[in-house]
């Protein structure tokens, strides 16, 4: 099992995400909605299995190998929420964006498959790179929601739910991520002495995590939603900087994280 | 009833207030900066960081005293608190943005933002005064909080009490770290070291090597453009990798490709055959043929090393194959350690397995990177951090809160 093969897999995935999307919004079709949307994810996360067994070592070294991940996460991570919060429009945001995720990684896969140099060779692997990844696919959610809720403040539309459920995807998006930097700082102990050296991936991953933060204290102070709506916008562009933008910031060429 | 408009400066602060503080404060930073140039941490050395450290502290608990104090109470606001992130924030935009340097500079990068300390952010007296005053505001917040066994306060107390630690002693105890490199020649015993500036000293602590070995990975083939070295396809360079298990015949940039044998060990044997010899010298070797519908080769294709000549096979005369350089599966020192004390420890130091020898933890650090397999020394990495256990059990607090942060969500106030 190669990436030649990905394209039968995530064709039938983008099916059944799409027509879960659709039929959502019809409540003749919700029971198939529901199994359409769980098998979409079914057939992709079999790719992943199929894929890992066969590289023989954890996908999760280059970037198309995360935007794998990406993908899996953000239609878990938005099936979940559906299933709690009943918004129906997550469901199809989110596989929008596991769509987009999935062509970028047929038309330009950058996939050379990388051997594990032996720094990479540690138990902090996977558990590092999967808290970033869910993390990620949470605060993207909660991105998505942040742009409906900012047209219902427009209008001058009081939605107190949707105000929560952002709150509950930064709070839980915002634990894997500070999550995810801890086993950083005690894996990068490991490998080279230091738990933290300003390195640029670092450095970005500080400051996507501090522009969360303040998200979080605006709102505990209650401040203007509107203002809080788009400390949330700036903290996405943050977290896109840190996971895909870094190889390109030419401060960043001597980066240990360049892959 | 209306209340009245609130004028600046007027007690108690809020966000206007702060910013403009926080940023007069950057400001004085960036002109200090000018001045008289960088903050030097390393003045921070054990017992200066304890006195200020207990300064710090005899500051929170004034604040915990003196909590009605508009001066503290402004000091424990979520004004001053979002300020400072916002500020923390934007200096490390900065730190992200530009190239950091360790003192080596060109005279044609001097310029304005030089001056300004942006080559390096983390010494320059802005970021420094907006640290401490985060340990300022941040251990009072902390001390000020009134403790219950709530869910709320719990996972308020493990986040910012863990953060507080880290900050803390990471910052104030970032002076009595040491860390230097150590090159060992393989069948010898070395006691110096060379620091960051690359000074030679002693320490009370020696290592023999006694063997250095490196495993690599099975390379791959590709086919370059023998007049631009570019590999094809051009855009997106592809890579065949040699696989013993398969040997079928596959279509590769539109040639067939197939592997016949393949040696990870090999040595010359004649001008163009190789033969397995288990020695440092060998090198990969991989058998191969290429076909077209006009030609038929096979030939030994490696990437040779630096004392065996690189072989490729010529497809005809703008294509060849050739073999990718081996990369470094893992690097293993043998060594044994010996302590001024009398200890002596016996180990194989690897990668992301650093070993502890009473206050040291050394790190496999490197190797001559130009001879690989056969390189005649292997290089470690010393350090010695006093505040580490403490620093970790931050981490550990931190950690728990954000575990805490997941499960409950937007529940945790409840």
């Amino acid at each position: 099992m190669n990436w030649e093969y990905f394209i039968w897999f995530a064709i039938p995935s983008i099916i059944c995400w799409i027509g879960a999307s659709v039929l959502v919004y019809n409540t003749k079709f919700k029971l198939l909605s529901n199994l359409l949307f769980i098998l979409g994810i079914s057939i992709f996360l079999l790719f992943i299995i199929l894929f890992w067994s066969s590289i023989q070592r954890p996908p999760f070294r280059t970037i198309g190998e995360t935007r794998l991940w990406y993908s899996f996460f953000i239609t878990t991570t938005g099936y979940i929420t559906y299933r709690i919060w009943k918004y129906k429009w997550i469901l199809s945001y989110t596989s929008l964006v596991a769509v987009v995720f999935i062509i970028i990684n047929l038309l330009k896969p950058e996939i050379h498959s990388t051997n594990l140099m032996p720094a990479l060779q540690s138990y902090w692997f996977i558990p590092h790179v999967t808290s970033y990844i869910l993390s990620y696919s949470m605060l993207g959610a909660a991105t998505i929601a942040s742009f409906i809720l900012l047209r219902h403040v427009e209008k001058n539309e009081n939605e107190k739910k949707l105000e929560d459920l952002i709150d509950n995807l930064v709070y839980v998006g915002f634990g894997f991520l500070l999550l995810g930097m801890l086993m950083g700082c005690m894996w990068a102990k490991e490998a080279w002495g230091n738990y933290w050296s300003w390195d640029p991936k670092e450095t970005w991953a500080f400051l996507t995590s501090t522009t969360y933060l303040i998200y979080i204290h605006t709102r505990i102070h209650k401040l203007n939603i509107k203002i809080s709506l788009w400390i949330l916008i700036i903290a996405i562009i943050f977290l896109s900087i840190t996971w895909l933008g870094i190889n390109y910031l030419p401060s960043a060429q001597d980066s240990i994280h360049v892959y | 009833m209306r209340r009245e408009k609130r004028k600046i400066w007027q007690l108690p602060w809020s966000y206007k207030e702060s910013l403009i503080i926080v940023f007069g404060i950057i400001i004085v930073g960036f002109s200090l900066q000018t001045i008289i140039g960088g903050f030097n941490f390393y003045l921070l050395i054990y017992p200066f960081n304890l006195y200020l450290g207990i300064i710090i502290l005899i500051f929170i608990l004034l604040s915990l005293i003196f909590q009605k104090n508009a001066f503290f109470k402004w000091l424990t606001s979520l004004h001053l608190s979002t300020s400072l992130l916002i500020a923390i924030t934007l200096l490390s935009l900065i730190l992200g943005l530009t190239k950091q340097d360790n003192g080596a500079i060109n005279s044609e990068d001097v310029n304005i933002f030089y001056h300004l300390g942006f080559n390096q952010m983390t010494s320059s007296w802005a970021f420094v005064f907006i640290y401490f005053l985060i340990l300022l505001s941040l251990g009072a917040i902390i001390a000020k909080r009134k403790p219950s066994f709530t869910k709320k306060y719990t996972i308020f107390l493990l986040n910012h009490l863990g953060l507080w630690i880290i900050l803390f002693f990471a910052g104030l105890g970032y002076a009595d770290t040491k860390r230097y490199i150590m090159y060992v020649n393989v069948g010898e015993i070395e006691w110096r070291v060379f620091d960051k500036e690359n000074r030679v000293q002693e320490l009370p602590i020696a290592i023999q090597l006694n063997k250095f070995t490196i495993e690599e990975y099975i390379p791959k083939l590709a086919i370059v453009n023998k007049k631009t070295s570019e590999i094809l396809p051009k855009d997106k360079p592809e890579y065949f990798q040699i696989d013993t298990n398969n040997k079928k015949e596959i279509s590769f940039n539109g040639y067939k490709i197939k592997l016949i044998d393949y040696i990870h060990n090999a040595v010359r044997s004649s001008d163009s055959t190789f033969k397995e010899v288990p020695m440092k010298a060998s090198t990969p070797a991989a058998f191969v043929q290429v076909k077209t519908q006009k030609i038929d080769k096979t030939k030994w294709v490696s990437a040779g090393n630096s004392i065996q000549f690189p072989m490729v096979l010529d497809i005809d005369s703008s294509l060849a194959i050739v073999m990718t350089p081996a990369e470094p599966k893992s690097f293993i020192s043998n060594i044994e350690v010996y302590t001024k004390e009398g200890t002596n420890v016996k180990t194989e130091l690897r990668v992301n397995h650093p070993l502890k020898v009473g206050k040291w933890k050394i790190y496999q650090y490197g190797y001559d990177n130009n001879m690989g397999k056969m390189s005649s020394y292997s290089s470690f990495e010393l350090v010695y951090d006093p505040w580490l256990n403490i620093v970790y059990v931050g981490i550990a607090l931190l950690g728990l809160g954000s575990l805490l942060l997941i499960i409950f969500g937007i529940n945790y106030k409840k």
